[in-house]
């Protein structure tokens, strides 16, 4: 298949309504079509999205995907709500989910229907009133464990006129996004019943793609493609080589069919390279590294992979041999800038592992690292390869102090990145945790660690919320969080430098993106853990985030 | 023969499993008086619903949770919308009123049928156009509503009176409304919400129309559905009983619902 052009498009204005209905007309039994021509999600209410909607970088009235487009910016170029008049921000609906715990979805948003999952639910919500249009109903899976156990969802891609959600036990469902009504449901994660899911797919040209998590259970990663008609998988890539495959000889045995590196976020996506950025996690068992000797390949990397085929095009990985669960599951964002005198396609990542990384993406070359984690102590630094040099701080059966700890510098909670301030923003989390090791066997239905982490209690964690300068290597500001808790919440910015997140005070905050300054914020009343987006519907702004078990949104006056 | 085939596969469905069947029918009758002490005051004798809480005898998201999901939400109550928990009752008494629940839900019941599901699956696809609206395992419409499940341990009487009168009890969603707006375009379609200062509608075509009730001339709710009312005469007593057939067998066919949740949620939000 060729190259996707990449097409600019405008933001879109909201057409009028145009009526041409009576019950008399007709339904077509077709299934959605893909890749028509047609200009789909811009009429209110008319949800049929194509190919130029995924692939437009600039996001208005729509959010199509978790991180809004392919870039993984964040990035709205909704201007409506400004430095100036963000002060009168007010909460417009609260949506209260029925079936989930925490919520940690990012909603998409079509043609004024927002689409959001809690648990294995999935909700059409008309997006300027909160209310429901259709609910999905299915029952959480009994018998998981560890992180699949929470039953997290973190929400739903789309193309045509059908949604795609995983569910905790690591199906794919296809569901009509007019209805909720299930098209189709597969099982993507057989042979192994630590398998779970809590990404939301993405859908890349006519395939959806998916992941698993798992990675401290023993469980080998993949990424796997599905026909987005048929639901046919079409390729796989395991993130942990089998026998006689480049990277094997860390191994050993069938360890290879427990290793970890799984995909649980949802990657970024380059149509002018035909590349797909995706991140794997931490290796499994987590903290016994004597099991699998060497760098432990694909584990804690971002993957280069052929969306066409999941052939692997190039690797980068951050923490070879990880002991300490970093996972490098971090949004890549994709940026396309002047860098060194030259324009480049550049990949900028806040790794957990307390570290920024700049990459070429076209090739993976590194060009680039900064420590951004003000307490971190198991790497002297980074290579001009870009390979970490161990202080030897690791794992050890009395147990080792390791910052940045096991929770990670920063997670999977979303960056963004703003070409209005040309800045970097991201959530960091200031803490080291005690590590500790013992050699396991894997056993299928528990957790695979080989022991554990944990927080010493004079440790005292702090957020910051950073605004970095990649040209110049250089933090613009750091906004120390104060609260009880400690935010599990993203990142977004706008067109007019609006910075919003959640803070650790459970409050939902914009500040200016320039300095920093707080400028509005919202007690939410519950702990985030989830990113932020905006929306538009009849010309009005929208921001929203979940918070606990509720979905908020809030406009202007 | 087919008839024949149909009844003997649910009859051995039930008999393959004389023990939970056993422990059903035993705990069946504690769970009777139990869920009149603790349930009925709120969801009805039946189960059907009552002013205070919904019916769990039919909704579709409470019927098709298993039993574990079932128990989980009788031990620890639904806090968010006022049910309380019941753990107190002990594990088997709480088992014993879900099992008085399934009675009621018509769950193991041995449905006869009397038509023939297959010649019923063509009518459904074909000569009735069933799927412009409905759905049946991914395949039809998205208008109506999905009847993959529908037909589960519902009698064959039932499934046809909702056939050929089916806008006796009608779910709100289902009722056609008429949007009249101030510009004096008119809109048919079915309701999807509707509160004091705002209306969402379907249209066939699948697109919603979201109104501010201030754009809004004048709602007018019917009481029919879009379903057709002319089934009786345009189906023989054959083809609506091959109909009834299908829909029951077909949804008597294992839908694997996923096995229930231990609500253990961890604060550092799932990899």
């Amino acid at each position: 298949m060729p190259n996707v052009e990449l097409h600019q498009v405008k933001p879109r204005c909201p057409k009028p309504l145009s009526f041409l209905l009576g019950i008399a007309l007709l339904l077509q039994n077709a299934p959605a079509a893909f890749g028509q021509s047609a200009s789909s999600a811009n009429s209110l209410g008319d949800i049929n999205v194509n190919q130029r909607d995924l692939l437009s970088t600039t996001l208005g009235e729509n959010w199509p995907s978790y991180n809004g487009d392919y870039t993984g910016r964040r990035y709205s170029s909704l201007t409506q709500v400004t430095p100036e008049n963000v002060h009168s921000l007010r909460a417009q609906w609260v949506f209260h989910s029925r079936n989930a715990g925490i919520l940690e979805v990012t909603p998409v948003v079509v043609a004024g229907i927002m689409f959001v999952t809690g648990s294995n639910d999935a909700y059409a919500l008309d997006a300027a009133t909160g209310k429901v249009l259709w609910h999905h109903a299915r029952a959480v899976t009994q018998g998981l464990i560890d992180d699949a156990s929470g039953h997290i969802n973190r929400g739903v891609a789309i193309l045509g006129t059908r949604i795609y959600m995983e569910t905790d036990n690591a199906h794919l469902l296809c569901l009509d996004a007019r209805s909720g009504n299930l098209l189709w449901d597969v099982a993507y994660a057989p042979n192994n019943r630590n398998y779970g899911a809590t990404s939301a797919p993405l859908v890349v040209k006519d395939k959806v793609l998916v992941g698993t998590s798992g990675g401290d259970d023993g469980v080998r990663g993949f990424v796997a493609a599905f026909d987005a008609n048929t639901g046919k998988e079409v390729w796989r890539f395991w993130t942990i080589p089998g026998p006689g495959e480049f990277g094997s000889s860390s191994w050993p045995g069938n360890a290879y069919l427990h290793g970890g590196a799984t995909t649980w976020m949802p990657g970024t996506y380059d149509p002018e390279l035909n590349t797909i950025y995706w991140g794997t996690s931490n290796p499994s068992p987590d903290f016994d590294g004597s099991v699998r000797p060497g760098d432990d390949l694909y584990t804690s990397c971002v993957l280069a992979l052929d969306p066409d085929t999941g052939k692997l095009k190039w690797y980068f990985q951050f923490s070879p041999h990880d002991l300490y669960d970093y996972d490098a599951t971090q949004t890549p964002v994709l940026i396309n800038a002047v860098y060194e005198g030259r324009p480049r396609k550049l990949l900028l990542e806040a790794n957990r592992n307390g570290f920024l990384y700049l990459l070429d993406r076209t090739n993976g070359q590194f060009l680039a690292a900064k420590q951004f984690a003000l307490m971190q102590n198991w790497a002297k630094g980074i290579d001009a390869t870009g390979r970490p040099v161990p202080t030897g701080n690791v794992p050890t059966a009395e147990g080792t102090r390791v910052c940045p700890g096991f929770a990670g510098a920063t997670n999977w909670y979303s960056p963004s990145y703003n070409e209005l301030t040309h800045l970097f923003y991201f959530m960091t989390l200031e803490d080291c945790s005690v590590y500790s090791t013992r050699t396991e066997e894997f056993e299928e239905g528990k957790a695979y660690y080989s022991t554990g982490a944990k927080h010493r209690p004079d440790e005292n964690a702090r957020n910051y919320l950073l605004a970095y300068d990649f040209r110049k290597g250089e933090f613009v500001w750091r906004n120390p969080q104060v609260g009880t808790g400690h935010t599990w919440a993203g990142v977004m910015s706008t067109a007019t430098g609006l910075v919003a997140f959640g803070d650790s005070a459970e409050e939902f905050e914009i500040v200016d993106g320039r300095t920093g300054a707080p400028l509005w914020h919202f007690n939410v009343g519950q702990p985030l853990h989830a990113s932020p987006m905006s929306y538009a519907v009849n010309g009005k702004q929208y921001f929203a985030i979940a918070a606990g078990s509720d979905l908020f949104s809030f406009a202007l006056p | 023969m087919k008839v024949l085939r149909s009844t003997i596969l649910l009859t051995l469905a039930t008999s393959l499993f004389p023990h939970s069947l056993y422990a059903q029918q035993n705990g069946t009758s504690s769970g009777q008086s139990l869920f009149s002490t603790n349930c009925a005051a709120c969801h009805g004798s039946d189960g059907r619903g009552g002013e205070r809480a919904p019916s769990i005898a039919t909704l579709r998201r409470v019927v098709s949770l298993t039993d574990a999901d079932l128990e989980a939400v009788v031990k620890n109550g639904q806090p968010s919308v006022g049910m309380p928990p019941f753990g107190y009752l002990g594990n088997q008494k709480v088992s014993d009123v879900v099992a008085y629940l399934r009675v009621l839900q018509g769950k193991g019941t041995v449905v006869k049928v009397t038509g023939d599901p297959q010649a019923g699956r063509a009518i459904f696809y074909g000569k009735a156009a069933c799927t412009k609206c409905h759905m049946v395992g991914g395949e039809g419409g998205f208008i109506a509503a999905d009847l993959s499940t529908y037909g589960d341990g519902l009698s064959p009487e039932a499934v046809r009176r909702a056939i050929i009168d089916p806008d006796r009890n009608l779910e709100p969603t289902s009722k056609v409304v008429e949007v009249y707006t101030l510009t004096g375009e008119h809109i048919s379609g079915l309701l999807r919400s509707e509160d004091n200062f705002s209306i969402s509608l379907q249209t066939e075509d699948g697109r919603f129309h979201l109104y501010s009730k201030t754009k809004i001339a004048s709602v007018r709710h019917t009481s029919h559905s879009i379903m057709p009312t002319d089934y009786e005469s345009k189906l023989t007593n054959k083809e609506l009983e091959d109909l009834v057939s299908f829909l029951i067998t077909t949804a008597s066919t294992p839908h694997p619902s996923e096995p229930a949740a231990k609500k253990n949620r961890r604060n550092n939000g799932g990899n």
